[in-house]
């Protein structure tokens, strides 16, 4: 085990100035990718909005990625330019069941120009690009896949005159891997191909899980691993955590989907810019580059805020939203690197699509309105512009309450009161609370388990509706909320007919 | 709340009004036989309770008309309803309603046989939810069950499972199409190999051919030279053309001689020129330019010259005039003296010049002052002129007077006009005194030049008006006073002079027009003596004059006489005379000077112009030209001296160009010459041998053939060659032609499918390329996504439905279980009682909301449909009645049973019965028994007496309503005669059809409601059959068959007749479900309104185009979806898709294609009815329905 600690004290001995190896190497990670996919829930009439749905793919997001490594990164202020030292993936590059023609053109048009920038391009194989990825190292020379075959492997990449580190990667010798390659790796140790130089590990794989197929590792696995990074693939919500590495800490984390590829991947997509200094400290920076970008956000109905009104604050919404995320790309344009200011270069750009769900929140008197609107998918595919980015509702999500107070309501002995103490039970642990939602999930299994839901736990990231008590307590609340604000309006229709 | 009396006036159904009076408080049983009215009496009391319970039409129409008589709360209470007018009154005064329950709950209150007998699940349970909901603190949790229930339907996602199985169908079929891709592509190696190979072996085979060919290019090329060869050399020289180059040489050459002669000719003739012009060479144009510029001038100086004689002929002609003009008067004719040099003095020409002038200029002085003085003379003033002045002066006078004198008409009112004489003569006086006081102020002083005028002026204006003013005053004392206008006028009349004419009348415009004529006269003559005095004023200082300028004229005629003495002149003659005398001496003199003058130019030039001539002379002569004797034979020998100049310059030119010319000739000739030799050279032959060389150009085409096909074959062995040995297989060249035929073939044998391998390289790469540049499997794939996507939702709403239920469910059952309500015990006590406690009642959920009847003896649960029907009966009614216990708030409302325990055996009958007595007695309930049958009124009576109450009374409304069960007359049993059915006889089907008024054929409808027409158009005369007998459509016949009644089985049913009318139906039910196929339900309005996916902004809309595409929702949706019609502007994508599941869900989409006329043959016959029928029959009915459907399918 080489650990930069130990290698910087060797190169101290060696008579190495500190002060040379004050330099950075560069190097530009990429998470799931899923060339040969194409986001879902965009509106139909994106195209009448000028927006080509084509430019919101993997594919536009990789080119854009390329793009923006030879166009902006390779730019330096002062002296030679900075450049990439090398681009790295983090495996499910490509789709698996589009990996033979569709998604391998882009790759390797993506892979050929990074080349013949001369930038080393590096891969570990996911559980989608099995086939795929093999098939084009083989193809396209330069192109270097790491740990082909489940087997562990290191490359040193190096900087001319400055600092090298050494690329430690696994690769998913099939679809299906259940054994954790870092459980391999501390077992087989590899020996380090360059004494002192810091290590960074890329792998594809499940972190934290309890088991599963694709290849399950631990976080406590990693730290027994002693790299100086980890670079993971799998999971499409980025946690890298971003900025220098803190003393004794080995940043790990997922890289996430290079763009997100449906509604519920919210938040910043992009690559992410790894820096290694001479001194083997780590710095990572996410690079939101992506052109598409979903998010969600709550928004407080007012009470007597009908349809028509919250209709066009919705629009509003939207719009604020957009341009806030606008104004963040902005921030993070100059704080990346304020070369780019100075080149005129926009180094990070605002999303040139942006999806968003607007849950509805708060006490309303025009539940059943609302909720009618919401299950109609009336406000779904409203577009704005905000800035350059065009922002659009996915869904409205139903998260309104009544216009009652609970409390008052469960006083009663009547079932509409009986139904506000079950919203209230739902709203704090308790003993009787875990009971009902046993009892509901129970209920709600056979639905669950049902085959004509039987494509949804198929899918990549397929999870059981009734696996936590959360998502079992929204829906009661949902219905429960529901059942109330019924039973309200047959007690207030009653009270006005007189019977 | 008992109903005392009811009076139904007006309802359907009741045409005669009557009235129940004198109810009874309890049991009141109401007997009559059915269609009596029995179940009207219910309806009225219904309408009289409640408002809102209408009795359909007839409220509006006011076909309704009753009242009521009710006790409650200790008052009468009176209710009259009249179609929509409904009032109460309390006490016989207006009032509110009373408290009743509500209108819902009405049911409760009057219990109809239907009810009681209803076997179906749905038994008891409308009353069971009512009940249900009294458990519940009146909420419906059954319905809000209900709502979740709707959402957990089986259904869902069913519609995405189908979308998800088309995507994933798409993406398998993708995924298959790039597996064969890549099969193919892996097979691209051996192909492109096998490829090469083959073309390789095909590349061989033409190498082959073209050593084979070369074989034969050889032999071709050997028999070519060996023919060659027998022809004579030189026809390798010739061309074909010798002959004719040879004629044409000839015709050249001859023209050449020609021209040479021409040119000899022309040389002779030059010289001859030459000789000609006498001059040895051309003379030098300076010099011939001299000699003309010479010429000219010598012309010139000849015209100057005789222009200088005329001139000193004239001058010598004016000496002579002016001689002979100074001749005739003073001087001798011819004085030689005179004629050389007369002349005067100076001195003597200046006096005598000046004696002239002044004696002329007196003259002329006399002449002007004699010439005045007579003008002047010429007009005199004289003395009639004064006489008539004077007259004009007295004529004048009176004139005016009259004119003066005031009009004695208007002397009245002329009074007043002008300024006052009083006035005048104050204000004069004042401006006097003004001035004098002036004159003497102290602040005057020495009063200035200007000062003193205006004062003098002021004084002498003042004393004028005063003066004026005066005058006038004293005017107008006489004209008032003495005399009056009259008398004026008068006098001015008799003062006017004889002598002149008076005025032509005495009237203004006639005294002023001659006053005018009068005043006019007078001042010309006035004017005319002032100028007669002027002229003699002038006339003296002019006569003084003339006698002094006469004076003069003597002394100036004293000096002329002195003049002419020393002049030595005889006499002078008058001025004039001597003055002309001067003038032409002076003419002569100047007249003798230019003569001379002239005579000097002429000597000049004759003498200029003799030494030009004799310069030109001498070079004329010398060149052999005359000598000239002035400047114009000059010009004439310098003329004929450029001609002969120019003769020469032209025959030496000529003659140079002759020669020349015939020097080039003589080398053409020499060169054609050559040519001939040449052509006769190449054929070596003689020179001039024509008839050899015609020989040989006779040879000369076939030797060119076998020349070209020579070289031919030559090149074309050598590319052959060069061919194979670039292509390196010069080794085939030494190869045989069997051995190269041997070779041929094994390559041909091995370039076989060369083409077809090509073909296939190219589609595999073009595949390949596609796939790699596709996006067929992504966008499937997310096509699959966003399915997957709705899949989710809709288990989530699946699953918020279910969970609704768990919470209602565990809401209710809280509910029920910590609140028993009052009636679920009254009903089970009075369920207790009627069953005599053989069944206990309970509510159960698990039945679906229904009531259970507990067996007590065996503790099994049984529902309302499981019990018998009198068991059933007494629940419900049990039920019933202790809900409406519940329900009435007080209101006590009476209990109508209409035939309510018909079915109810005599035992169940009387425990109800009794139940019922103790409701009366013990709750002092009203109720009303209805029934048809008059035992029933023992039963009760009886069951009463057990009970001990006595609160019974029987009506029998059959009495009650006798008057009105009969007949009014004979009109009312009068009824309309059947229509008689038409004869098919001499009609056509269609004919016919229309005769009985057929409905249109609808596939879409039951084949059941067709008219029998469409399966009989072919046998009209059973189709009359039938009709007669009011079978009119093939449901009817269906049900008259199978029932194989004796019509049925007359008609034949049982027979071929009836056998092939089934067939016929049978077939007409096979084609209208293959019509429908494809087609789907026909929408309507109705069914958008209950899509839920339309709203009311777009309801009418949808309506119209739905409409307008013949109902076709699949066609509806297709519109939507192209969102071209700008009706469905705004209509969103998401309400299209909830459209189309709705459609998909109701049947109103088919996905099946739409069969046409031949597919529905094939089908029909297919069926076993079409066995029974010989084909062509069945392909006539459908052509006949297909046609009647509307014809051709519509497009989808």
């Amino acid at each position: 085990m080489a650990s930069f600690q130990a290698s910087r004290a060797e190169r101290a001995e060696d008579g190495e100035s500190v002060d040379e190896l004050v330099d950075e190497l560069t190097i530009v990670a990429i998470g799931d990718v899923h060339l040969g996919m194409r986001p879902a829930s965009l509106p139909e009439n994106l195209d009448h909005e000028g927006v080509d749905p084509r430019t919101l793919t993997p594919e536009a997001a990789l080119s854009a990625t390329v793009d923006y490594i030879l166009d902006v990164l390779r730019v330096g202020v002062d002296g030679p330019p900075r450049g990439v030292d090398a681009v790295v993936f983090a495996g499910d590059v490509v789709e698996s069941t589009n990996a033979r023609f569709e998604a391998l053109r882009p790759l390797e048009t993506a892979v050929r120009r990074l080349l013949d920038a001369g930038i080393p391009v590096f891969a570990v194989v996911g559980n989608h690009d099995v086939e795929a990825l093999p098939r084009l190292a083989r193809m396209i020379e330069g192109f270097e896949l790491l740990g082909e075959g489940g087997q562990w492997q290191a490359r040193l990449i190096e900087k001319v005159g400055g600092p090298a580190i050494e690329l430690l990667g696994w690769s998913f010798p099939e679809r299906q891997v259940r054994g954790s390659p870092v459980d391999q790796l501390l077992r087989h140790p590899l020996a380090p191909l360059r004494a002192g130089v810091p290590r960074i590990g890329l792998l594809h794989a499940d972190l934290d899980a309890s088991g599963g197929n694709y290849a399950p590792i631990s976080s406590s696995e990693l730290d027994a691993a002693g790299l100086d990074a980890w670079l993971l693939g799998h999971i499409h919500k980025p946690s890298l955590p971003e900025g220098r590495s803190r003393e004794g800490v080995v940043p790990n984390g997922y890289l996430g989907s290079l763009v997100g590829l449906d509604p519920s991947e919210v938040g910043p997509r992009g690559p992410w810019l790894v820096r290694v200094d001479g001194r083997g400290d780590v710095t990572t920076r996410h690079l939101p580059i992506a052109p598409l970008r979903w998010e969600r956000f709550e928004l407080q109905v007012e009470p007597d805020e009908g349809p028509e009104d919250l209709g066009d604050r919705l629009l509003a919404e939207i719009v604020r939203v957009g341009e806030e995320i606008s104004l963040c790309a902005d921030g993070l344009a100059e704080s990346v690197d304020e070369s780019r200011q100075e080149s005129g270069i926009s180094a990070i750009r605002a999303p040139r699509v942006l999806g968003l769900r607007p849950i509805l929140v708060g006490p309303t008197l025009h539940y059943e309105e609302l909720r009618q609107c919401i299950a109609s998918g009336r406000w779904s595919g409203l577009t704005r512009s905000a800035g350059s980015t065009l922002v659009f509702i996915d869904k409205v999500l139903d998260g309104l309450a009544l216009a009652h107070d609970l409390e008052t309501l469960a006083l009663g002995d009547d079932p509409a009161a009986l139904m506000a103490r079950k919203l209230l039970l739902l709203k704090e642990p308790s003993k009787a609370r875990s009971l009902l939602l046993d009892s509901a999930r129970d209920a709600l299994r056979p639905l669950a388990l049902e085959p004509r839901w039987r494509a949804l736990d198929q899918e990549r990231n397929a999870r059981d509706p009734l696996a936590d008590d959360s998502a079992v307590a929204a829906i009661l609340t949902r219905a429960g909320t529901e059942t109330l604000n019924a039973l309200l309006e047959q007690r207030d229709g009653a009270s006005r007919t007189g019977v | 709340m008992k109903l005392r009396r009811l009076s139904i006036d007006r309802m359907p159904g009741i045409d005669r009004p009557f009235e129940l009076a004198d109810l009874g408080q309890g049991l009141n049983i109401v007997v009559g036989p059915n269609g009596i009215g029995k179940s009207r009496v219910c309806a009225a009391v219904r309408a009289l309770l409640w408002h809102e319970r209408g009795i359909g039409a007839a409220i509006e129409d006011r076909e309704f008309s009753a009242r009521a008589l009710f006790a409650h709360e200790g008052d009468m209470w009176s209710v009259v309803r009249n179609g929509s007018q409904h009032a109460w009154q309390r006490g016989g005064v207006d009032a509110m309603a009373p408290i009743l329950p509500g209108e819902r709950l009405e049911g409760c209150f009057f219990l109809g046989l239907r009810d009681l007998l209803d076997d179906s699940d749905r038994a008891g349970r409308d009353l069971a939810g009512e009940i249900r909901r009294q458990m519940s603190g009146g909420f419906d949790l059954e319905a809000v069950h209900r709502f979740f229930r709707e959402a957990v339907r089986a259904r869902a996602g069913s519609r995405e499972n189908k979308d998800l199985a088309g995507a994933e169908s798409e993406i398998r079929r993708a995924e298959r199409n790039q597996e064969e891709v890549e099969r193919r592509e892996r097979e691209l190696e051996n192909l492109e190999r096998r490829a090469s190979h083959a073309d390789r072996a095909a590349k061989r085979v033409i190498e082959v051919e073209d050593a084979t060919s070369l074989h034969t290019l050889r032999g071709d090329l050997s028999q070519c030279q060996r023919e060659l060869d027998e022809f004579p050399r030189a026809l390798g020289n010739l061309d074909g053309r010798e002959s004719l180059r040879l004629e044409a040489i000839d015709e050249e050459l001859h023209r050449k001689q020609q021209e040479h002669s021409a040119a000899d000719a022309g040389l002779a003739s030059s010289r001859e020129s030459i000789r000609l012009s006498r001059l040895d060479k051309p003379i030098d144009p300076g010099r011939m330019e001299t000699w003309r510029e010479r010429a000219d001038k010598l012309a010139e100086q000849e015209r100057q010259l005789d222009a200088a004689r005329v001139e000193q002929e004239s001058a010598r002609e004016l000496v002579m005039q002016r001689r002979r003009w100074l001749g005739s008067r003073t001087l001798p004719a011819a004085d030689p003296e005179l004629e050389s040099g007369f002349d005067f003095g100076f001195e003597d020409d200046v006096e005598l010049f000046g004696f002239l002038q002044e004696g002329q200029q007196l003259t002329t002085k006399i002449e002007v002052a004699r010439e005045r003085l007579g003008l002047l003379a010429a007009r005199e003033f004289s003395a009639e002129d004064s006489r008539q002045v004077e007259l004009l002066k007295r004529g004048i006078s009176p004139l005016r007077e009259w004119l003066r004198a005031p009009d004695p008409d208007r002397l009245m009112n002329s009074r007043v006009l002008g300024p006052s004489p009083r006035i005048a003569v104050i204000l004069g006086f004042a401006v006097a005194a003004i001035a004098v006081a002036l004159q003497f102020t102290p602040a005057g002083g020495p009063a200035s030049a200007v000062g003193w005028t205006a004062i003098g002026l002021a004084l002498g204006l003042g004393l004028g008006f005063a003066i004026a003013g005066i005058l006038s005053l004293a005017r107008v004392r006489v004209g008032v006073g003495e005399v009056d206008a009259m008398d004026w006028r008068s006098i001015a009349e008799r003062q006017f002079p004889d002598s002149l004419a008076p005025p032509e009348r005495w009237s203004h415009e006639g005294v002023d027009a001659r006053l005018r004529q009068i005043e006019e006269e007078f001042s010309r003559l006035d004017a005319s003596e002032k100028r007669s005095r002027d002229r003699l004023v002038e006339r003296g200082p002019l006569e003084e004059s003339l006698s002094r300028l006469e004076g003069r004229l003597g002394e100036l005629d004293a000096r002329r006489n002195a003049l002419a003495e020393r002049l030595g002149l005889d006499s002078l003659r008058s001025d004039a005379l001597l003055l002309d005398l001067a003038q032409g001496l002076f003419a002569l003199r100047d007249a003798a000077a230019e003569a001379r003058a002239r005579e000097a130019r002429v000597s000049a030039l004759e003498g200029d112009c003799t030494t030009l001539l004799e310069g030109l002379a001498g070079a004329l002569v010398a060149l052999g030209e005359s000598e000239p004797s002035d400047a114009a034979s000059t010009r004439a020998g310098l003329h004929s001296l450029e001609q002969r100049d120019r003769t020469l310059r032209a025959a030496i030119a000529e003659t140079a160009r002759e020669r020349g010319q015939r020097e080039r000739l003589d080398s053409e000739i020499e060169r054609l010459d050559e040519g001939r030799a040449v052509i006769f050279a190449c054929a070596e032959i003689e020179n001039q041998d024509r008839l050899e060389l015609r020989r040989l150009l006779e040879d000369l085409p076939r030797y060119g053939e076998l020349k070209s096909a020579c070289a031919e074959l030559g090149n074309r062995l050598d590319r052959a060659t060069a061919q194979l040995e670039a292509a390196g297989a010069s080794a085939l060249i030494l190869r045989s032609v069997a051995e190269l035929a041997e070779d041929q073939a094994a390559l041909e044998l091995q370039s076989a499918g060369r083409d077809e391998l090509i073909t296939q390289i190219a589609e595999i790469r073009k595949d390949v390329r596609e796939a790699r540049e596709g996006h067929v499997l992504e966008e499937a794939l997310a096509k699959k996504v966003a399915t997957l996507e709705v899949l989710r939702d809709r288990r989530e709403e699946a699953l918020a439905a279910l969970a609704g239920q768990f919470l209602v469910d565990g809401v209710r059952q809280e509910h029920e279980e910590n609140q028993m309500p009052r009636v679920l015990a009254r009903a089970r006590d009075r369920f207790g009682v009627f069953t005599h406690h053989r069944y206990e009642l309970i509510v159960s959920s698990d039945a679906g909301g229904s009531f259970v009847a507990i067996e007590e003896k065996s503790g099994r649960g049984l529902r309302p449909e499981q019990l018998s029907d009198g068991t059933r009966a007494q629940l419900i009614l049990a039920a019933r009645l202790a809900f409406a216990e519940e329900a009435e708030q007080g209101a006590d409302l009476p209990i109508f049973l209409d035939e309510a325990m018909d079915h109810s055996d005599p035992e169940r009958f009387h425990a109800i019965a009794c139940s019922l007595a103790r409701m009366v007695m013990n709750d002092a309930r009203q109720v009303f028994y209805l029934s048809n049958d008059p035992t029933d009124v023992e039963r009760f009576q009886n069951a009463f007496a057990e009970v001990g109450c006595e609160r019974l009374q029987t009506i029998d409304l059959g009495e009650i309503r006798g008057q009105g069960a009969r007949v009014d007359g004979p009109g009312e049993l009068r009824v309309a005669p059947l229509a008689s059915v038409p004869s098919p006889n001499g009609l056509d089907p269609a004919d016919y059809g229309a005769a009985i008024g057929v409905a249109p054929l609808a596939p879409r409808e039951d084949p059941g409601s067709h008219s029998l027409y469409y399966v009989l158009r072919g046998d009209l005369s059973l189709l009359h059959d039938l009709l007669v007998a009011r079978i009119m459509t093939v449901g009817q016949w269906t049900n008259l068959a199978r029932a194989g009644t004796d019509f049925a089985k007359k008609i034949g049913a049982g027979g071929a007749v009836g056998a092939e009318l089934e067939a016929r139906i049978a077939l007409l039910e096979t084609f209208c479900l293959a019509w429908r196929e494809g087609r789907g339900r026909e929408i309507g309005r109705g069914a958008l309104e209950r899509s839920g996916a339309v709203s009311d902004k777009f309801l009418d809309s949808l309506t119209d185009i739905m409409t307008e595409l013949g109902g076709d929702a699949s066609r509806l949706i297709a519109e939507l979806r192209a969102r071209k019609d700008a009706r469905l502007r705004g209509y969103r994508s998401k309400a299209t898709d909830d459209l189309e599941r709705f459609f998909e869900e109701q049947g109103y989409v088919d996905d099946k294609p739409i069969l046409d006329e031949s597919e529905i043959v094939e089908r029909a016959l297919a069926t076993p009815a079409a066995n029974r029928l010989a084909p062509r029959v069945v392909a006539e009915l459908v052509h006949d329905w297909w046609s009647l459907s509307g014809g051709s399918a519509p497009t989808k």
